[in-house]
């Protein structure tokens, strides 16, 4: 309650007092930063703080100031051409060449170790391995056609590529650079995986959303996604069953999404 | 136990998820917070019960200890979920009552207790209130906080329009 108080008073100080604000200078706004982690995202804090109103937060946040220049390695650079030939089948001019389909991009990119996407922080496997295991979705869902099944992976590298693309956020900010995200996929068991393993992986997925699955202790190819693509973190837990060492994969979404998702694709 | 402690030294968790204490079920350790129960009922014990558990070969007694522990888990992620539809909530009631059901059949000494039967009636509130997080002790401490935080110049309840009439 004193530390309330004393909040409350030094907030009232900051808000009347010109001079006391200029004197702490830079220290204000890291100061309400604080306070706002406080009461972010409640109707209450709207209410109260009525500049919140006119704010619209976007989905993904990054810091732009840990962005560093990298060279992308070839195979994520191959993966991203096949992005870009996937998203935008006609792209053509600088980024293709004139006589052939292959679509030249620089393999320079700025470089990112974590994003925020709706309020939820994914970071690469370097960086902090722990919220780098994702379930996500590895292409968007057709106009009429179920919904591709989404699948774990490991993010390895985040980044921006100056050169490609950018996309309208809203008709009041300003375009922002598209953020990428390499993800290698676990890989899922084999048909020829021995029946203990598959009777087990079966017992898992009998729960459904609270039982997870199983997966190969090793990773296929990397693919590009989009952060959009991704749907929630995973609980991953290395299992040697027999003779085999496997993943097991636990979805920890919270937002109804995925138990959405699994009753599809049961029906 | 032994087999729960190993899994769960092994599970890496996204950094939002509140680890819990890798000696629990100990007298050493004592009692564990509500949120130490859920992390461990909902995402260490599936791991390895189910593998335990959940095999062919096992009585059936085992099996239905693990299909009855795991209406449980599963009525307690639909009730947590951040949004919730009446699908979710039926969901919920769905398996809480065959959670309640099959405890009574299975545990003959285990006494129902009021949460059980609060545990049955939860899906009127998420039907009447929305989600958890909306009104739950914490939602509330937390505008308790943010209210706290405010400069009231020890007026608290008076509006503008009473300050400004009094003054004249």
């Amino acid at each position: 309650m004193r530390s309330s108080t004393r909040e409350a008073n030094l907030k009232a100080l900051l808000e009347d007092d010109s001079e006391a604000r200029s004197r702490v200078g830079d220290l204000v706004e890291t100061y309400r930063d604080i306070l706002a982690e406080d009461v972010r995202g409640t109707r209450l804090a709207h209410m109260i703080d009525a500049v919140h109103l006119t704010q619209q937060a976007a989905d993904i946040v990054y810091d732009r100031n840990s962005l560093r220049e990298s060279s992308l390695p070839g195979a994520i650079l191959a993966a991203f051409k096949q992005f870009l030939r996937c998203k935008h089948p006609g792209l053509r001019d600088e980024e293709t060449t004139e006589n052939s389909s292959d679509i030249m991009v620089s393999p320079k990119a700025k470089v990112l170790d974590k994003f925020s996407l709706r309020g939820v922080q994914y970071s690469t496997a370097s960086r902090r391995t722990r919220d780098s295991h994702v379930f996500f979705r590895s292409a968007k869902p057709e106009m009429g056609k179920a919904p591709p099944s989404p699948q774990p992976g490991q993010i390895t590298h985040i980044f921006i590529h100056p050169n490609v693309l950018h996309y309208p956020v809203s008709s009041s900010q300003h375009n922002r650079p598209s953020v990428y995200v390499c993800v290698q996929p676990y890989a899922p068991l084999q048909p020829s995986s021995g029946p203990k393993l598959r009777n087990i992986d079966q017992m898992y997925r009998r729960f459904g959303f609270a039982g997870g699955f199983l997966c190969r202790n090793e990773f296929a190819s990397p693919i590009i996604i989009e952060p959009s693509s991704v749907i929630s973190h995973v609980a991953v837990t290395p299992l040697k069953i027999g003779a085999d060492n496997v993943f097991h994969v636990l979805p920890m979404d919270r937002v109804t999404i995925l138990i959405r998702l699994l009753e599809l694709e049961d029906s | 136990m032994e087999a729960v402690w190993a899994d769960m030294a092994l599970t890496e968790l996204p950094s939002w998820v509140s680890k819990a204490p890798s000696n629990w079920g100990t007298t050493t350790r004592g009692k564990l917070s509500a949120n130490n129960w859920k992390v461990i009922c909902t995402v260490h014990l599936p791991i390895t019960l189910i593998r335990l558990w959940g095999g062919d070969d096992l009585p059936d007694s085992r099996k239905a200890m693990l299909e009855n522990f795991m209406d449980l888990v599963r009525a307690v992620q639909v009730a947590n979920l951040r949004s919730i539809s009446l699908k979710e909530i039926e969901l919920y009631e769905y398996h809480i009552f065959r959670y309640v059901t099959s405890f009574k059949a299975l545990y003959k000494l285990a006494k129902v207790k009021p949460i059980h039967h609060a545990a049955l009636h939860y899906g009127d509130i998420l039907r009447g209130f929305g989600p958890a997080h909306t009104h739950s002790a914490a939602f509330y401490e937390r505008h308790i906080h943010s209210m706290q935080s405010k400069n009231h110049n020890m007026k608290l309840g008076l509006s503008i329009s009473d300050l400004t009439s009094g003054l004249s």
